[in-house]
């Protein structure tokens, strides 16, 4: 697993491990246990049907229309799909392979290199902004008759 | 890309774009060859009837599915607060039809209603949606209770996989919905994979800009008629609706004038968003609103036809009386006062429109009324604390003040009071010859026919003598 770029998400513990900005991880025993197929066992193959996201390189830098401005054309266009894995694949294969099989909530099948094992969201209504507190409340309402 | 046959194909971007055309007659069973009269003149009314749906017969289908028939507000504290600021004898009633109480929690599901029923109707498996905006919601929210596939295609992330969490939000609402989200990166090239999974999957392209979108929106403007007139006893003296792509403006001002508003202001509204580029990996997520801004309302208005369907349907100057511009922290800032004052919390993308009617209300008499037609839903991310907070991790300075101080970008500036929320009209004579000049590339001016002439001066609402003037300034 070294060098990998899979996210792996346990489901229930905020264990996950992230590209370049790597946070400390204990996967793979803990994150392993609620993984489909993996209960309580290291986990070293993801199973078929669980959930996960597959990215795909849709156009290069060099394929992509030349209205793109310069900043994103040095990028490549890059699409990212969740859906249930077709197949057991070794974790170790995984982590190389350029493309695992899944099938879409729809059913569609999608091949794609494995980033990221039980996505989830995490968005939230953000830090609080002491700017907002205090609009239409009595510390800025002096004068307005209600 | 699924696998299918898409390997007997050329799949390369200027192959793909090279097929548009036959992509997206098979995909919406509709040749707008019937329609064209030149690079430029289509026949619009006729399109627009081709839909083969009376306007009763779309509030029958949207009524099936969870849309319409939304509640007008009268905003009594918010209305004081403006009157307080007004000069006498001003200060008009604020009204708002809370859109957000549609399947999927915005107007939007107007538009998808009619696409999904058409898709079904015509056999088709699946819908298609590329959207980054509360449509992609609408469309999965019909497409589930029509029975078919949806996908949407997304704009999500920049280059470091970031993107900001009103586009999260909504690309979570679409896998709530049951579609499958095709994610991408910052980039135009999104109508590509568009083409692409049109092409892979046969299903039908439920595009903003079809006339059914468009003839699903009318029901805003007479719903709304309807109701200020039961309740005040009078036409809407303005209508406000926030512009990007168009649709919403041109189905809301079509409705109106079925509903026989003739007098009714129609008002358009964005966010400054003036000099950040909309397809910069850099400026993706130095924005703090994902629609409803000018890096869409200004391009659409100047030039609909620039979508991914041959003509579109959406043709904003051709309704729009004025536009008005408001900055980000001047609808945050309102935004806030809604919930404060209103005890309506709505997401702050809705909430451009309230922010223009507040600076027109104070200029309208009090017993006039101006409707703000849309609200959206709120939750985690779609929320201007979030979208606040998100700005100020990313650099972006975010202070109270006058809110003049706004540079799209790099500061926000919340005002301080009410009398600060001031927006800034923008120049429509501009906007129209920015109009021609892009018709202009189109078909050279000298090649123009009557045709060309005549409809010109119905996309500008202007009479054709103003037209054969204002190109002789080209």
């Amino acid at each position: 697993m070294r060098g990998g770029k899979i996210l792996y998400y346990s489901g229930l513990l905020d264990i996950y491990r992230r590209q370049s900005r790597i946070l400390p991880c204990r996967f793979p025993r803990r994150a392993g246990r609620f993984l489909a197929g993996n209960k309580g066992r290291l986990m070293t193959t993801v199973s078929k049907g669980t959930w996960v996201e597959i990215e795909q390189v849709i156009l290069t830098p060099a394929q992509r229309a030349a209205t793109v401005p310069d900043d994103t054309r040095q990028t490549p266009l890059v699409m990212r799909v969740s859906g249930f894995l077709t197949a057991d694949i070794a974790l170790a294969v995984a982590e190389t392979a350029s493309a695992v099989t899944i099938r879409t909530i729809i059913g569609r099948e999608l091949t794609g290199k494995l980033v990221t094992v039980n996505p989830f969201y995490s968005h939230s209504f953000g830090a609080t902004m002491p700017e907002l507190l205090t609009i239409g409340t009595l510390y800025e309402g002096a004068g307005v008759q209600r | 890309m699924s696998q299918g046959d898409a390997g007997h194909r050329d799949n390369s971007y200027a192959a793909v774009m090279a097929r548009k055309n036959e992509i997206m007659k098979a995909s919406m069973g509709m040749d707008y060859d019937d329609f064209v009269q030149s690079p430029i003149a289509f026949d619009y009314e006729r399109m627009m009837r081709q839909t083969g749906y009376s306007h009763e017969d779309i509030v029958r289908i949207q009524a099936e599915t969870k849309v319409g028939n939304t509640p007008l507000f009268e905003l009594r504290n918010l209305t004081e607060l403006v009157r307080s600021v007004s000069p006498a004898g001003k200060g008009a009633r604020i009204l708002v039809k809370d859109e957000a109480a549609n399947a999927s929690g915005s107007f939007k599901a107007r538009r998808a209603a009619i696409s999904a029923f058409e898709a079904k109707k015509k056999g088709y498996n699946g819908i298609i949606a590329a959207t980054s905006g509360n449509y992609g919601a609408a469309v999965a929210s019909q497409a589930a209770q029509r029975g078919l596939k949806c996908i949407i295609v997304q704009e999500v992330f920049d280059s470091r996989y970031v993107g900001q969490p009103e586009i999260v939000e909504k690309g979570r609402a679409c896998e709530a919905y049951g579609a499958e989200v095709m994610k991408l990166s910052v980039g135009p090239e999104l109508f590509y994979v568009l083409l692409r999974a049109l092409e892979d999957t046969g299903f039908f392209n439920a595009s903003l800009y079809t006339p059914f979108g468009i003839r699903g929106v009318e029901t805003l403007g007479t719903e709304l008629a309807a109701q200020v007139r039961a309740q005040f006893g009078r036409e809407p003296d303005a209508v406000v609706a926030t512009h990007a792509g168009g649709g919403n403006l041109t189905g809301t001002a079509r409705g109106l004038l079925l509903a026989d508003c003739k007098n009714t202001r129609v008002v358009a509204c964005s966010v400054d968003l003036g000099g950040l580029h909309m397809a910069s990996d850099h400026d993706f997520n130095r924005k703090s609103f994902t629609t409803g801004h000018t890096g869409f309302g200004v391009p659409f208005a100047t030039w609909p036809d620039r979508v991914d369907v041959p003509r579109n349907a959406a043709r904003s100057l051709r309704y729009m009386d004025e536009y008005q511009l408001v900055t980000q922290g001047e609808v945050f800032y309102v935004t806030e006062l809604l919930t404060k004052l209103e005890g309506l919390e709505r997401g702050p993308a809705g909430n451009i429109s309230l922010t223009a009617a507040v600076t027109l209300a104070r200029g309208m008499d009090r017993d006039q009324v101006v409707v703000v037609q849309e609200t959206e839903y709120t939750g985690a991310g779609k929320h201007h604390n979030s979208q606040l907070s998100f700005a100020r991790a990313n650099g972006v300075e975010v202070r109270r003040g006058d809110p003049d101080g706004n540079v799209p970008g790099k500061t926000i500036v919340i005002p301080e009071s009410i009398d600060q929320v001031r927006g800034k009209p923008q120049d429509m004579e501009r906007l129209r010859l920015s109009y021609l000049k892009n018709a202009a590339k189109a078909l050279p001016v000298a090649e123009w026919s009557a045709v060309d002439y005549a409809f010109v001066a119905l996309d500008l609402k202007q009479p054709e003598s103003w037209v054969r003037q204002a190109v002789k300034k080209l």
